[in-house]
């Protein structure tokens, strides 16, 4: 800095020791930009994910009261992902790429820098670098990894909670368990796969307090646990409410939960366990593997974290892999713990292990794990679940309802329906997240309407919901005038009963 | 060290420096009313976009004001440059002795905390040969007097009469007492009830042997001894562990200016008399000087080194206290902008910033949050749309975050602050900060009409008498 720049910023006194806080900070920045390049220039595939995330933020562009009840309402479409989404898009309108691909691209970045600052020395984030390289090449990181899912996000407080519970481990210092109490908070915001997640660290903490050393700027661990289960709370509170003001039901995301829950869905389990199994990656089970291995050492809070998060997730993927609220973020949150706990031989091997042997078998472990990651046929690896389905498209569903009535709107619910459906001024489509039968046959007195409903395959409405019940029985307000072969059902509201100087065959074309 | 600027409309007062004999420059009168007829125009021919606009400037003020806090305690939390002496350094006395050492405690009608004063402060570990305190007595309290006169102290104490006139501040005494130093090196100041560290001024003196030349005061921390008395004395505690614990280290670390706080400040005499001592028209003439130092080239840094005060515990004397703080940060702040570009020219852009939110935007806050938290209250019941038209997207955006997340953020600040200071147990309290907020804005509305009315009234702090901590 020059002695003039100094006097217009500071007054005269250059500030010392910013120059070295610059010169790292630009080294992090080259890397990070490096790093989002490369992603950027790789080839992705498109996700539902992020389908609908777009067309949440398009809404809440534009005011629709579905947006906002998007935004809030839904563990499946989570509201973190769905903020971070809206940030990025106010970037990518001057970029060439997709807010959803950008996302992606700097949470990946933003989550695997707080990996390779995890080592403290150069040698030990130069093995980490190389070994997230020999990584990349497993064709399960590459899924992962190519994916272009929004919910990557997620990946991001998960990562910054494993850093600084690391470093709290490390250096005693307050700010890491503030930062993870911060941490642990957002990720109350990425669906039911953040919580549990966030569970696991706060309760992994909480429980180790008196292992972990004290922190040196306090002196002692009262209020301790109160600082990282703070924001935990105060952010569970803060969805219960946003819920309550716009949904009226302040435990509303609790509802798409329940369905998963039933007995009908859990009976499905035996099932689905040998496929969940197959999908797992098999770095999470050699991670693990080696998070146990490291729970002997001095990091054994760090590793007892990532080894109980490991196997929360494990359990989730399991027990609900066709559950697809239990799927946002799922494979980013299971690769970044995963690797974290590969990496923790090279991310501790310089401080931890002081015998041979021991450092012997864990370059072992690291080594088994890399190799069967990497030799895993990607024949093996389960498509992405598709959320949407195979929906007529919007023309076909136009062209229906334009037989009779032009200008007659068609209205759906949920999350998805509405997100494939999607018309930014509301002439042929309207749409709302909760499905209330009386409130739409109010609305069916006023115009006509039609009900688009999508199949009944669990996807999209609860198994036993009200919708369910239309899609199976219909309602004597109700006339069926298209179902499709993949069981979208389109309806037509009969109480509308129109002016006498109502002419809609008359109306000009309003198509989307 | 440098003149100030030559102005016809210059209020320098008698010592030398710009005063608050006055409240507003006449340049700042004439700017005051014709922002005031602007407005009131805008109102009656454009009041929606008028309202519009008003709300988005208070917007981005709340946002910064948050960002600032975040910043602040970030800073502090990453890396501490508060002077630590350890025991071991203590030991040993720096290269020619202990420096002569003047403690100033001014009072004022506090004949019955005499005994305590003299008490705590005999338990300074510092020799007496090389130690003055001076009890600072109005001459015409002769309550005080004579209750002091009665204790008969012993050297190092020595009563010191102020001779009665006006103002009748604490600041006015001190600087009678600076016009008669002789040869001391280093001054400090501790209000009749302190309680220091007893190896405060050792450390202090050690810690400026440390430092370069140009760091003028070392500033020690304050919290009290009965925290734990009632709500208000929980939240005052968590208040002030906020700001010395958090908000000053950072601002040390950032080697931004540091408006000082009413005692323990430790200075270097030659800086202390070439800034010719306090405004004693100033009613935080603290922060005043902590200004008036950086403004000057001179520095302050941050001692960790505790003095325990009494935190007051009753509402009406604690909005009395508190009003003449935010008065005194309002005359501060209208002091230290009467040559704006002088300001910012010596302070820089960066600090600049520092010194307009924390010495402008914090009262500002405190006097604009009552309307806010009503119109919220009214939104959150009523649910009209009436507000909608004056919070366009981004504008929501904006003070949902500020309302959500930012007194969140605010209030676990407080909560860190005590884990920090050791009172861990009071984090909870931090939570319930916002029933303190209130107080704070009802203070601050007090102290800004006062402001107008009595600008140089002197509303004391009563001193109560508390079980022993």
């Amino acid at each position: 800095m020059t002695d003039l720049s100094a006097k217009i910023w500071y007054g005269g006194e250059p500030a010392t020791g910013a120059a070295r806080h610059r010169q790292t900070a630009m080294i992090w920045f080259a890397i990070a930009l490096g790093f989002t390049a490369a992603r950027l220039c790789l080839p992705v595939h498109a996700t539902d994910s992020a389908l609908i995330h777009t067309r949440i933020i398009e809404a809440l562009g534009h005011s629709h009261i579905w947006g906002r009840q998007a935004l809030i309402s839904s563990l499946e479409f989570p509201t973190f992902t769905t903020i971070c989404l809206l940030f990025t898009n106010q970037v990518a309108q001057f970029t060439p790429f997709t807010a959803a691909t950008l996302l992606t691209a700097l949470s990946q970045t933003w989550a695997f820098c707080y990996l390779l600052r995890i080592p403290q020395s150069l040698k030990g984030r130069l093995i980490t670098g190389v070994t997230l390289g020999i990584l990349g090449m497993s064709p399960e990181f590459q899924t992962a990894f190519l994916t272009d899912d929004p919910n990557w996000a997620a990946a991001v407080p998960v990562a910054s909670a494993l850093y600084h519970l690391v470093r709290w481990q490390r250096d005693n210092s307050l700010r890491d368990a503030v930062v993870l109490g911060g941490a642990c908070g957002l990720l109350v915001f990425c669906g039911p796969v953040g919580l549990v997640t966030a569970l696991v660290f706060l309760l992994v903490s909480t429980l180790n307090i008196r292992r972990l050393p004290r922190l040196y700027d306090t002196q002692n661990m009262t209020g301790v646990p109160f600082l990282i289960w703070a924001p935990f709370g105060y952010c569970l509170v803060l969805l219960f409410l946003a819920n309550w003001l716009i949904m009226g039901n302040p435990f509303y995301p609790l509802v798409s939960l329940a369905p998963a829950l039933t007995p009908a869905a859990l009976s499905a389990l035996p099932g689905s366990i040998p496929l969940s199994l197959v999908a797992l990656p098999r770095l999470c089970v050699g991670g693990l593997v080696i998070a146990f291995f490291s729970v002997a050492g001095r990091r054994k809070v760090a590793a007892e974290g990532v080894a109980a998060a490991l196997i929360a997730l494990f359990a989730l993927g399991v027990l609900f892999a066709d559950t697809p609220v239990f799927m946002p973020g799922l494979h980013a949150q299971q690769l970044i713990l995963a690797v974290t706990a590969v990496l923790f031989p090279s991310l501790f091997l310089f401080e931890q292990y002081q015998t041979s042997w021991k450092r012997h078998a864990a370059m072992f472990l690291m080594a088994a794990t890399i190799f069967v990651t990497i030799a895993v046929p990607k024949s093996w690896i389960l498509p992405e679940t598709q959320l949407v389905g195979s929906p007529p498209s919007v023309e076909e569903v136009i062209s229906v309802t334009d037989f009779y009535w032009r200008d007659g709107r068609i209205a759906v619910f949920g999350m998805r329906a509405p997100g494939v459906f999607f018309d930014s001024d509301e002439k042929r489509f309207i749409k709302r997240v909760d499905f209330f039968e009386e409130d739409l046959k109010a609305d069916t007195l006023k115009e006509q309407l039609y009900l688009l409903i999508p199949p009944d395959d669990g996807r999209f409405y609860p198994p036993a919901s009200s919708l369910a019940h239309l899609h199976a029985e219909g309602a004597d307000w109700l006339l069926l005038e298209k179902a499709w072969p993949s069981g979208w059902q389109l309806w037509r509201g009969l109480l509308y009963d129109p002016p006498a100087t109502d002419d809609s065959l008359s109306l000009p074309d309003q198509s989307l | 060290m440098e003149n100030q600027p030559k102005n016809d409309e210059s209020y320098t007062g008698y010592r030398g420096f710009e005063m608050a004999t006055h409240v507003l420059a006449p340049w700042q009168k004439r700017a005051l009313v014709g922002v005031v007829c602007l407005l009131m125009c805008a109102l009656i021919f454009f009041p929606f976009h008028t309202v519009l606009w008003i709300n988005i400037a208070v917007t981005v003020m709340y946002l910064a004001s948050t960002f600032y806090r975040v910043m602040l305690i970030d800073v502090s939390l990453r890396k501490s440059r508060e002077i630590d002496i350890s025991a071991e350094e203590l030991a040993t006395p720096p290269p020619g002795g202990w420096p002569y050492y003047i403690i100033q405690v001014p009072i004022y009608k506090e004949a019955a905390i005499l005994p305590h004063l003299i008490s705590s402060l005999s338990k300074m570990d510092y020799p007496e040969d090389r130690l003055e305190i001076r009890l600072l007595i109005e001459e015409d309290d002769n309550e005080t007097m004579a209750a002091a006169r009665a204790l008969r102290p012993l050297p190092p104490f020595v009563i010191f009469p102020i001779p009665a006139s006006e103002p009748r501040t604490k600041p006015k005494a001190c600087n009678i007492g600076l016009a008669n130093t002789g040869h001391a090196e280093f001054l400090v100041i501790y209000d009749a009830e302190d309680r220091p560290e007893t190896d405060q001024l050792k450390k202090a003196a050690l810690a400026f042997r440390q430092v370069p030349d140009d760091v003028a005061c070392i500033q020690g921390k304050l919290n009290f001894y009965n925290s734990g008395q009632n709500f208000l004395t929980k939240c005052f505690s968590t208040e002030y562990a906020t700001w010395f614990d958090l908000c000053l280290p950072g601002l040390d670390q950032l080697r931004a200016p540091i408006p000082l706080g009413g005692t323990s400040n430790h200075f270097r005499l030659k800086a202390l008399r070439a800034l010719k001592g306090w405004d004693e028209y100033n009613v935080t003439e603290d922060c005043d000087l902590g200004m008036r130092l950086f403004v000057n080239g001179w520095r302050t840094r941050i001692l960790a080194s505790t003095t325990w005060e009494q935190a007051c515990p009753s509402v009406p004397f604690w909005i009395r206290q508190r009003s003449r703080w935010v008065k005194g940060y309002v005359q501060t702040y209208l002091v230290q902008t009467r040559h704006p570009l002088h300001l910012t020219k010596k302070l820089g852009f960066v600090n600049s910033l520092h010194f307009h939110l924390l010495v402008g935007a914090s009262p500002l806050c405190q006097l604009v949050n009552p309307v806010y938290w009503i119109l919220t209250l009214v939104w959150f019941f009523t649910r009209s749309s009436a507000f909608t038209a004056f919070f366009p997207p981004p504008v929501f955006v904006m003070a949902a975050a500020c309302l959500f997340i930012g007194n969140f953020l605010f209030a676990y600040t407080c909560g860190i602050a005590c884990v920090r200071r050791g009172f861990g147990h009071l984090a909870k309290y931090g939570l319930l900060m916002p029933v303190y907020w209130a107080m704070m804005s009802v203070a601050a509305w007090k102290g800004c009409l006062q402001l107008i009315n009595k600008p140089h009234f002197w509303e004391k702090t009563r001193h109560f008498e508390v079980p022993e901590a």
